[in-house]
């Protein structure tokens, strides 16, 4: 069930109504309506790997009890690596297990042995990346003994699959979505409004922007040898801001959807290409598991506590493992390295956080070394995208070998502007352009319309809102599958 | 909760009555597009025509496939060879054996049909990018249960029908183009584009290419003339030709391309109870040409007889004892 499909439209209100009219009584009704309504919609993809995330959380759900409980060192010990073991078990083998496979089999053809990997034909679950690290972060919260475990067990349950979040989050804590689900809710007017606004502009985002750009980047990325540099420099383009629209968009429409039901999840995205250096654009893109990532992996291995080597060491470490969560394959670990390259001299330099609050705070306009910085950053960010989006590290290589081929040349210009206006036109463009312009325009709320337009009369926001649903309606792209499902 | 919940309601109402006054003055100022049963618009104005038109319970003879079988047959010649009056052209734009495979299902289940016919060339064994909505097809083209409204309900896609509306408009008006889509009481269109209007690169053709065909279309063609054969449906399958100085400047490897295409079909159908493989001559005169592979309304009755007679001629050696 897709964000953006006619079932979900139908599921939503039903949800909402039930939850508000029916189980509004009684917090428990309330959860456990959540719950089922979650695991419906779970099931809506594959129900065969319900079972496995159930099984994983009554998994974390006991083991998270027994290490909270455990007096003794060792058994907490035993407990804890059980729970990492399964956890980090499944997403091997539903996950990585191919690539490992297959990765050895090529490394050791190098040698001139040859090897038949028995890869397994598998589906990959649905969010089982999303729903392992909530599962991860809160027994690895409870063994250093920054949380209690959770008694409730559908209280826990929904923590872990609540169904906005659950299949490609924001990755929640349990220290932040835990109290808020113990909490009675009570029905909040302008929180609902701001929270269907927010679905409002993540569906445009989707619909609009990123699956047009989808459309573009397809036709370029899956025959790099058709266009010139140029027109491939533009495919990196559009992918960039496809792959924003969409994990943003899904982003938005899944923190809208929970405002509905009286419950906040963390920010996923804070206008990232809006950055003005790598580390700024890492601390608003993917925010959940970027935090995930420094809160579970970084600082445990001692951040940037320890010397030049250390530091160095554990950038490389996080990056390589955050692409590598992305997915079993050779492109995203590339990412992730290329993402540390950039990264790291600013670690060393101490400017790695230079630039906490939003760029512009207050003003119209960038200044010159703004906006340059942010052209810099961006540029850094379309590049490394080609390795995300290529199918191998072979397209990649051949993508870029053929981007910087003839980049400058006349006849590549040309190509460029035939395929605008024979291919893609100017009206989607543009409309990429005015996204923009309103994202910057909002960059200093949690999305781009929150404010918009909020002390207008209600016709002419009403004619703003039905003026976005119509853009949705008129000019949505070819439907595409959120990207980050795939994670 | 209520409040919340009634603005919406308003809202929506308001959105609908919109949208309404908005698809009201696009069908008065163009035309109304057919439901958007597929991707392929071809199709989707097929559908409706059979859907309007078509009030049989059995049809004898069906005609099947892509725009080779849309222009290339000529309808009053096949119910003149053929003898019956009970004949239907199914076949839209860009139909490959994928497709038709799965036409042929659902047409049988349908109609019931003794006789198949599908012309094809080269290109129509290429990947698809269609999607069609077959789950909604048999109750649209036979039971008719709903009203065609519901079909557009079920199917609605606002940017669908502003782009499709001057479209409709244009294919079902303008019979001096390829798009035409002014069917003849059969559901065939044969092209009378004056030939001061014909398109240079339609005219000059594409390239062949091996890669441009599927391996698994090919296992189609096999699952299409098994499926005939098990049912007991005569099959003609006729294979194109292409303009003459179009084929005069092809290239060795693309008529090599070609000819191992056809001699593969030909020898996939070869043996098979009830089907008849025709060939015709791999090049034709211009003249009879609305581009490189298409046929104008002369060259589609020319086509059609010469399959169906060469067809007829097969059976009765067959025949003879």
């Amino acid at each position: 069930m897709l964000f953006n499909s006619v079932s979900f439209a139908i599921f939503l209100p039903i949800v909402f109504i039930l939850y508000w009219y029916i189980a509004n009584r009684n917090l428990k009704f309330q959860n456990a309506l959540l719950l089922i309504a979650s695991y419906f919609f779970y099931s809506c993809w594959d129900w065969r790997f319900l079972f496995l995330l159930v099984f994983s959380t009554v998994l974390d759900y006991f083991t998270g009890i027994k290490v909270s409980e455990s007096n003794r060192p060792g058994v907490k010990r035993f407990w804890f690596w059980l729970s990492i073991s399964v956890n980090v078990g499944f997403l091997g083998v539903f996950k990585y297990y191919n690539f490992f496979a297959q990765s050895f089999a090529e490394a050791v053809s190098h040698l001139g042995w040859h090897v038949s990997p028995s890869t397994l034909s598998v589906i990959l679950p649905v969010g089982i990346s999303f729903y392992t690290f909530h599962g991860l972060s809160y027994v690895i919260d409870i063994y250093n003994d920054r949380i209690k475990a959770e008694r409730n067990f559908v209280d826990y349950s929904l923590f872990v699959s609540f169904f906005p979040l659950l299949v490609a989050g924001p990755i929640e804590r349990a220290t932040h979505l835990l109290p808020q689900l113990k909490q009675k809710r009570t029905f909040d007017y302008s929180r609902a409004v701001d929270g269907l606004r927010q679905i409002l502009w993540g569906l445009f985002k989707k619909v609009v922007i990123a699956d047009n750009c989808a459309e573009y980047a397809n036709m370029i990325f899956n025959n790099p040898h058709d266009f010139s540099g140029f027109a491939l420099v533009m495919g990196a383009l559009f992918f960039t801001i496809q792959i924003y629209g969409d994990f943003s968009g899904y982003s938005d429409i899944a923190l809208g959807t929970s405002r509905l039901f009286g419950i906040e999840l963390l920010r996923n995205f804070a206008f990232p290409y809006f950055s003005r250096d790598i580390a700024e654009f890492w601390r608003r893109w993917h925010i959940s598991l970027s935090r995930w990532f420094r809160d579970y992996l970084y600082i445990p291995l001692g951040g940037s506590q320890g010397g030049t080597w250390m530091k160095v060491r554990n950038t490389f470490i996080i990056f390589i493992v955050s692409g590598f969560w992305h997915g079993a394959n050779w492109t995203f670990i590339m990412w992730g390295f290329l993402n540390a390259v950039y990264f790291l001299p600013l670690l060393l330099t101490n400017n790695n956080r230079n630039n906490l609050e939003i760029v512009a705070q207050g003003r119209l306009l960038p200044s010159f070394k703004e906006f340059t910085q942010i052209t810099v950053t961006f540029a850094l960010t379309v590049f490394a995208w080609i390795f995300f989006r290529a199918q191998n590290m072979e397209h990649a290589w051949d993508y870029i070998q053929n981007m910087f081929t003839g980049l400058v040349h006349k006849d590549g210009f040309i190509q460029t502007r035939d395929l605008f206006i024979w291919k893609i036109g100017y009206f989607i463009p543009l409309l990429v352009i005015f996204f923009f312009v309103v994202e910057w325009l909002g960059r200093e709320e949690q999305y781009a319309i929150a404010k918009f337009g909020i002390k207008w009369k209600w016709p002419v926001r009403y004619a703003v809102y039905y003026a976005i649903i119509l853009a949705i309606f008129l000019f949505s792209g070819k439907e595409e599958q959120f990207i980050y499902f795939q994670f | 909760v209520t409040t919340f919940l009634k603005k919406i309601v308003f809202f929506f109402i308001g959105l609908i009555v919109l949208v309404s006054i908005y698809l009201t003055w696009l069908f008065m100022r163009h035309d109304r597009p057919a439901p958007n049963l597929s991707n392929s618009y071809s199709f989707n104005e097929k559908m409706e025509f059979i859907n309007k038109n078509i009030k049989a319970k059995q049809i004898d003879v069906l005609a099947l496939g892509s725009s080779m079988s849309l222009n290339n047959l000529h309808s009053k010649t096949i119910v003149s060879e053929l003898k019956t009056e009970s004949y239907l052209n199914t076949a839209s734009w860009g139909q490959n054996m994928e497709e038709d495979f799965a036409m042929l299902k659902l047409l049988d289940k349908l109609y019931q049909p003794k006789a198949v016919i599908i012309t094809t060339n080269f290109i129509d064994f290429a990947k698809s990018t269609k999607t069609f909505r077959y789950d909604l097809l048999e109750g649209y083209l036979y039971e008719r249960k709903y009203p065609s409204l519901y079909y557009y309900l079920a199917t609605f896609d606002l940017s669908y029908f502003a782009k499709q509306s001057k479209i409709a408009e244009l294919v079902r008006q303008n019979p001096d183009t390829y798009e035409y889509l002014g069917f003849d009481k059969y559901g065939g269109v044969n092209l009378t584009i004056a030939q001061s209007k014909f398109n240079a690169r339609r005219w000059e053709g594409d390239s062949l290419n091996e890669k441009d065909a599927s391996p698994v279309q090919y296992q189609f063609l096999d699952s299409i003339s098994n499926y005939c054969v098990n049912n007991n449906i005569k099959l003609y399958f006729f294979q194109g030709p292409f303009r003459h100085g179009y084929w005069s400047t092809i290239t060795p490897q693309e008529a090599d391309v070609v000819n191992r295409h056809i001699a593969k079909v030909q020898a996939q159908l070869a043996d098979k109870k009830n089907i008849a493989f025709v060939r015709t001559e791999i090049e034709w005169p211009d003249s009879l040409f609305a581009d490189f592979i298409h046929l104008n309304k002369e060259g589609a009755q020319r086509f059609t007889e010469y399959c169906l007679r060469h067809a007829n001629m097969m059976q009765d050696t067959a025949s003879k004892p």
